[in-house]
């Protein structure tokens, strides 16, 4: 039984690994190598070729450049509103808290896409499209609350907290904003990494909502780099291959910072109590 | 309680509710002007005639009557969308629940198995999208070839309406791995006691797992169906990316509900008709939805009985 079990486990992992790999393999290889048959396993030789010609074709910095103009307000939206309602939600008694909360798991359950077209349209008319102001689609929705599903994984995490410390800060004299500050959230920072973890990952991830809005090519990201590089050069795989590296490289080095957080954020504070 | 007690603790009163309302405010504010309003919104437009270019123009029920009479793309869609996403909630499931299964079998290395199998959901669709149409290229992907050790033919893939929608749902399986990770913490909270019990009574291996470990994660397995389902229906960049310059796959076998709204939004620019779409998919999903909760209330356990 064990044997089968590591067998089957150690096959399976061989399979999840082997994309990975073959990208990276294929990445160093010159365009007669990669489509030689039978399909060699090591690049014979390990040429940065295909990276240098990416770097020349698309200008990296620049889209890198847009991505954290994006990134860095989202991270900071998402990690102040999300866990303040979560610490509303779970921490404080208000009226009508439990219907509030419902509509704001309700939210996870509606597809983003429904939404999508009447909220462009909302954009185009506030006439923000045309200029760098662009970006704002992408962040401001991130002061509003953070994502549904961001206040649910912290509130879960803050309900495990015990309640006699705020009481015992209220007798103290303690308002309600010190004590989120000084006393919740400093608790609440693993949940909180996690919640910035998965945004990070999600803004890398987003694609369409980039595609519709940015419209400027001076405005550009990462992902939309590595989209307009497939269409002009389609058969140039090893190129494509190196792109992807690029666009796939910052996902998987947060992924090994933040393993542990990661994993045992979905774990312990996801989804249970 | 003497007065002034009475009096800080009606104005501690007031300061709770006031701090709770306060702290929810954003979040509140968020979906009233995200998602709500956009829904309203979209329930006029979808009234309308309306591309950018032009005026809006009031044309009652012209795009229902559109969609579910003369639109073939919207029955190709739907289909498209019910193959994938049916398929796709039931191979991760099943299959993430087999893999978290064995991991908990007093497993060594448990936790470097979890990270390797967690990796590829960090990893950016439209990367993985270039990825697997890379493996899975008809003459040149490695897929095909290590097929070939076994005998087996050429398989076309992304190439032919036939496999397309299946080798999507191989895709999703692939960047899966948070439903095991979500399915393993769950089973590692299953009381020892209970499968022990069941090892007395005479019980093996399948008595455990259909006596004890699936009742039990019942509630973990509909949060799993419900996330799947969601993201299942949201596939866009998977279209876009595996589909050829339209996007929906060869002979449109791939043309999933997402991007068919994309397309007419903002390559037709028939923007009314996109929003009559997304009334359509919302209600869709809203029946899916319901249904989906009325049938687990049937056989999902919570502890203690409480809801």
């Amino acid at each position: 039984m064990k044997t089968v079990s590591y067998g089957f486990l150690s096959l399976l992992a061989m399979t999840v690994f082997l994309p990975m790999y073959w990208i990276l393999r294929s990445s160093f290889m010159d365009s007669m190598e990669i489509f030689q048959f039978p399909p060699l396993w090591f690049p014979q030789t390990l040429s940065f070729e295909n990276y240098r010609e990416v770097m020349e074709r698309i200008h990296f910095g620049r889209l890198f450049l847009n991505t954290f103009i994006i990134l860095v307000p989202v991270l900071i939206g998402v990690g102040f509103t999300s866990s303040l309602a979560a610490f509303g939600f779970a921490r404080i008694d208000f009226p009508l808290k439990n219907m509030w909360f419902s509509l704001v798991i309700m939210t996870i359950l509606l597809p983003s896409i429904i939404t999508l077209v009447p909220t462009y349209i909302g954009w185009s008319k506030l006439n923000v499209l045309g200029d760098w102001r662009q970006f704002l689609p992408l962040i401001v929705p991130a002061f509003f609350g953070g994502g549904a599903f961001n206040i649910f994984l912290l509130r879960q995490f803050l309900l495990t907290i015990p309640r006699e410390l705020d009481e015992s800060a209220i007798i103290d004299g303690a308002g309600y904003f010190t004590i989120y500050r000084s006393i919740i959230m400093p608790l609440a920072k693993p949940a909180v990494i996690v919640v910035l973890l998965f945004t990070f990952v999600g803004v890398w991830n987003d694609f369409l909502g980039q595609l519709i809005y940015l419209g400027k090519e001076q405005y550009h990201t990462v992902a939309l780099g590595l989209q307009s590089l497939r269409g002009n050069l389609d058969t140039r795989f090893n190129l494509l291959m190196a792109c992807s590296v690029i666009l796939v490289a910052p996902a998987v080095i947060v992924f090994l910072i933040g393993q542990r957080y990661f994993i045992e954020g979905i774990a312990t504070t996801g989804i249970k109590g | 309680m003497s007065a002034i007690k009475q009096a800080s603790y009606k104005s501690y009163k007031r300061q709770r509710i006031l701090f709770g309302y306060l702290s929810i405010l954003p979040a509140i504010l968020g979906i009233f002007i995200f998602t709500i309003g956009p829904l309203l919104y979209s329930l006029y437009l979808s009234f309308t005639d309306w591309s950018i270019l032009k005026k809006a123009e009031w044309i009652g029920f012209d795009n229902y009557k559109h969609i579910f009479t003369e639109d073939l793309f919207f029955v190709k869609s739907l289909k498209a969308t019910a193959y994938y996403s049916a398929g796709s909630v039931i191979a991760c499931i099943v299959f993430c629940f087999l893999v978290a299964f064995v991991l908990n079998l007093d497993i060594k290395g448990r936790a470097f198995f979890r990270a390797v199998f967690y990796l590829p959901s960090v990893i950016p669709v439209l990367a993985t999208s270039i990825i697997f149409l890379w493996l899975f290229d008809v003459d040149f992907g490695i897929v095909n070839y290590m097929l070939g050790w076994f005998g087996i033919d050429k398989q076309m893939w992304f190439s032919s309406p036939k496999s397309s929608v299946p080798t999507l749902i191989m895709m999703a399986m692939w960047g899966a791995g948070n439903i095991i990770v979500i399915f393993l913490a769950g089973m590692q909270d299953v009381p020892k006691h209970l499968l022990e019990a069941v090892e007395i009574d005479g019980g093996n291996a399948w008595t455990k797992l259909t006596s004890v470990t699936i009742p039990l994660m019942s509630p973990i397995i509909f949060y799993n169906v419900i996330l799947c389902f969601v993201n299942s229906i949201t596939s866009f960049t998977q279209a876009f990316a595996v589909g050829g310059p339209n996007g929906g796959g060869v002979e449109d076998s791939a043309l999933f509900f997402a991007f068919f709204i994309y397309r007419e939004a903002f390559k037709h620019q028939n923007m009314g008709y996109a929003c009559a779409l997304a009334m359509v998919l919302f209600v869709i999903v809203s029946i899916l939805t319901y249904l989906l909760f009325k049938a687990a209330s049937g056989w999902i356990h919570y502890e203690g009985g409480k809801k």
